[in-house]
């Protein structure tokens, strides 16, 4: 961003057995403070998470957490290719009030005509319980039909649980509003993967 | 012709008040509703608010401001249930921040409601059967009454003449019922407002009925004002008062703070056709085209008091008759129990800052909550932001007693006047007008002014101090002996002189000051009033007969 350079990072910090974990990384980060402070970093790149070629094509970007951060560069990338296809952002987190990560920067794609479409999942905040894989079920009739008019879709964040979670969600949608049965839904989402339209980089 | 301000196509192009309320409760982006809705909002009974203390934290994090909404009951006199208190408690602590506001209009506030709980929590207020139309905006608002109506029935009939003008100036639109309600939308009917018109009044529009000798209405501030004339006990009319009004801003020497005139007297049966024509009459000449010369006091004032009572007149088919005598005695409260005409009795609390909350010094929400879930009579909010429990059987009055000891609702025992009397507007961290803490600083400030006066042997004195955090005037300020008016954080505009009956304004004594200037100035004057005061003399009137705001005003005028 300009001069900047910006790290989305979660701190670790939680109870195991009666004991507090800090996260090695995250802490020290997140611990740096002031105009002085400094950090090495290297970049780890992931050629495969890309947008897509064809500036026409829609894409689809899925990142609760930290992982809606490379979905800032992909809007600034959007823009400065003044791409025709269309762009859709599912975020989630606990709280909208406080989690809501580079909001401002969300609302402003919006207004801009950047984000055609957002949908939002704070787990937190009611009951029961949202999270985006919930928020991709709802939309299921639209998602469908993105994917079938040529979308690329992102997945980015958690590997442990987000993302099963939205890959079974994806298999429901396309079985549901494909009317498909599971193994020739599994076998449409496999062939997205295939193609290089269903792409992820969790952790 | 000046061209008409923004509110205006604002209001014009709201379809009677729809805007687009609904697409912004729907936009999940933000917690925000749309500029022009911000406007629309307020004649349903709420106000975009944000957290003023976050705001330059959230704007470093790139979040938006921490926004959430306040929502004012429509409340008439400001009688309620228990049932109706009780559900108010659960939505302030559901919905809200666990506080609720009792307001210098004798409504409720309940703040820090979020976007997406609003018509959740509009809906439970409604179920509770008080609805918040009209409770702001450019419209009439909750209509005051004194306070304690049924100490005689004089006072019952003043409630029920403040409830009907309140409904008879209801807009009529349904969509407050389609947006908040799922009201559905009649078909084929053309909706019409056949008071207010399609863009409702120039700008809001106060009204109050004081029965004398007890001003707590403050009728002299308000727009339209009613004050009941009791012979022998019963209610026989009212004296009728126009364009009063105390908002104005810094620096803008064409606003100001005008009490209103006396113009006549009335009977009962004529208040709903005389309220119509002043309010038709404003609608008709108000200023449209600057909000700060929109109020009724601008419009009497341009055009002459002989031609708003002609108007008036023309408007009503009758004229009035000459103005009754009255007399007010105080703005106050009367605190703690008192016997009605009936034989129940009534029992005033200090509310400090009409905040109803569970804090250190008590638990008076949870108190509150207690006392409504056993009283059988009702409750009754006071213009000076305190809580009458009202309509008590003789021995209920025990019990009532204990469960107020427990929960630490007893200031109005313990504390001196001039703490027992103050009043301040909500203003930092969440009204968007204010320029320097009220609400928040009123009770350390308070207890200064206090220590002043009990060094100067005054502590039992009355003393009527109010606090607002800008000069639109939520606490009536221009009518306190000691006021202070915000100008910046930190700083205030002292006011003296008020004459603790609300028929007096009082003046400018020291401009945009600090604390120490401000304690200063009040030890000296409290100094000179204790030396030299007249028996039963009041301190806002020896600042004047002392010549202390006199003396100001030639400082200020350079010769």
């Amino acid at each position: 961003m300009g001069e900047e350079a910006h790290l989305t990072v979660a701190v670790v910090d939680y109870e195991h057995d009666g004991e507090r974990r800090l996260g090695a990384a995250s802490t020290h980060l997140a611990a740096l403070t002031g105009d002085d402070a400094k950090v090495r970093v290297f970049i780890e790149p992931n050629e495969r998470f890309r947008l897509p070629p064809d500036p026409s094509r829609d894409v689809i970007m899925i990142g609760p957490g930290t992982g809606v951060a490379p979905y800032r560069g992909f809007l600034q990338q959007r823009e400065a290719q003044d791409a025709t296809g269309r762009n859709w952002l599912v975020f989630g987190a606990r709280h909208f009030d406080s989690e809501f990560l580079y909001q401002v920067e969300w609302q402003d794609a919006a207004r801009k005509g950047l984000l055609q479409r957002v949908d939002l999942a704070f787990s937190r905040d009611r009951t029961p319980r949202t999270y985006v894989q919930d928020r991709l079920r709802e939309a299921g009739a639209e998602l469908f039909a993105w994917l079938e008019g040529g979308a690329y879709l992102y997945v980015c964040g958690d590997s442990e649980h987000m993302a099963p979670d939205v890959h079974a969600a994806l298999v429901d949608v396309v079985a549901r509003h494909g009317g498909l049965d599971r193994d020739a839904a599994e076998a449409y989402v496999r062939r997205l993967a295939d193609d290089r339209r269903y792409l992820r980089d969790v952790y | 012709m000046s061209e008409q301000s923004p509110v205006e196509r604002i209001k014009r192009d709201s379809r009677l008040l729809r805007g687009t309320l609904v697409e912004s409760l729907a936009d999940p982006l933000t917690g925000a509703i749309r500029e022009d809705d911000t406007a629309v909002i307020k004649f349903h009974g709420s106000y975009q608010q944000d957290d003023r203390d976050v705001r330059e934290e959230r704007r470093r994090q790139k979040l938006e401001p921490a926004y959430s909404f306040m929502i004012r009951t429509r409340l008439p006199g400001g009688v309620c249930t228990p049932q109706q208190w009780l559900a108010l408690d659960e939505i302030a602590r559901n919905y809200g921040n666990g506080t609720l506001r009792l307001t210098t209009r004798q409504a409720f506030q309940v703040h820090g409601v979020v976007k997406t709980e609003l018509k959740t929590t509009m809906a439970a207020i409604n179920a509770t059967l008080i609805d918040t139309i009209a409770a702001c905006g450019d419209v009439n608002r909750n209509v005051l009454a004194s306070a304690n109506p049924v100490e005689s029935r004089a006072h019952q009939a003043v409630y029920e003449w403040a409830r009907k003008l309140s409904e008879h100036l209801l807009p009529h639109t349904r969509a407050y019922h389609e947006i908040w309600l799922d009201g559905e939308r009649v078909a084929g009917t053309e909706e019409v407002e056949p008071i207010y018109g399609p863009t409702y009044l120039p700008r809001k529009f106060k009204a109050a009925i004081a029965v004398p000798p007890y001003n707590d209405v403050d009728v002299f501030a308000h727009d339209l004002g009613f004050i009941a004339i009791l012979e022998r006990g019963e209610l026989s009319g009212f004296n009728l008062t126009v364009g009063g009004g105390l908002g104005t801003t810094h620096g803008e020497p064409a606003t100001y703070p005008r009490l209103a005139d006396v113009v006549g007297f009335l009977t009962p049966d004529q208040l709903l056709a005389v309220a119509e024509a002043v309010v038709t009459t404003q609608r008709d000449f108000g200023d449209r085209t600057n909000r700060k010369h929109a109020r009724l006091k601008y419009t009497i004032d341009d055009r002459g008091l002989d031609w708003f009572v002609a108007e008036l007149k023309r408007r009503q088919g009758f004229a009035l008759q000459p103005a009754r005598p009255f007399e007010f005695t105080s703005t106050g409260d009367r605190f703690g129990w008192i016997e009605g005409f009936d034989g129940r009795w009534h029992l005033t609390l200090r509310i400090e800052s009409g905040r109803v909350a569970d804090t250190a010094a008590g638990a008076r929400l949870t108190g509150l909550r207690e006392i409504a879930k056993v009283h059988r009579g009702d409750f009754r909010l006071t213009p000076n932001q305190n809580l009458i429990i009202a309509n008590v059987e003789p021995s209920a009055r025990q019990f009532i007693d204990a469960l107020v000891l427990r929960h630490g609702l007893d200031a109005h025992a313990r504390t001196t006047p001039v703490r027992r009397d103050a009043l301040a507007c909500v203003a930092l961290p969440t009204c968007a007008l204010a320029m320097a803490e009220a609400e928040r600083y009123l009770p350390g400030f308070a207890a200064k002014v206090e220590d002043l006066l009990t060094t100067h042997g005054l502590r039992d004195e009355p003393l009527v101090l109010r606090i607002t955090g800008c000069p639109n005037g939520c606490a009536r300020p221009y009518l306190a002996e000691v006021a202070l008016i915000g100008k910046a954080p930190g700083r205030y505009n002292l006011y003296l002189g008020g004459d603790g009956r609300g028929q007096r304004l009082n003046a400018l004594y020291r401009e945009n000051v600090d604390e120490p200037t401000i304690l200063a100035a009040l030890d000296d004057a409290f100094g000179r009033f204790a030396a030299e005061r007249t028996p039963r003399e009041r301190f806002g009137d020896f600042a004047w007969r002392a010549g202390l705001i006199a003396a100001m005003l030639r400082e200020a005028t350079p010769a």
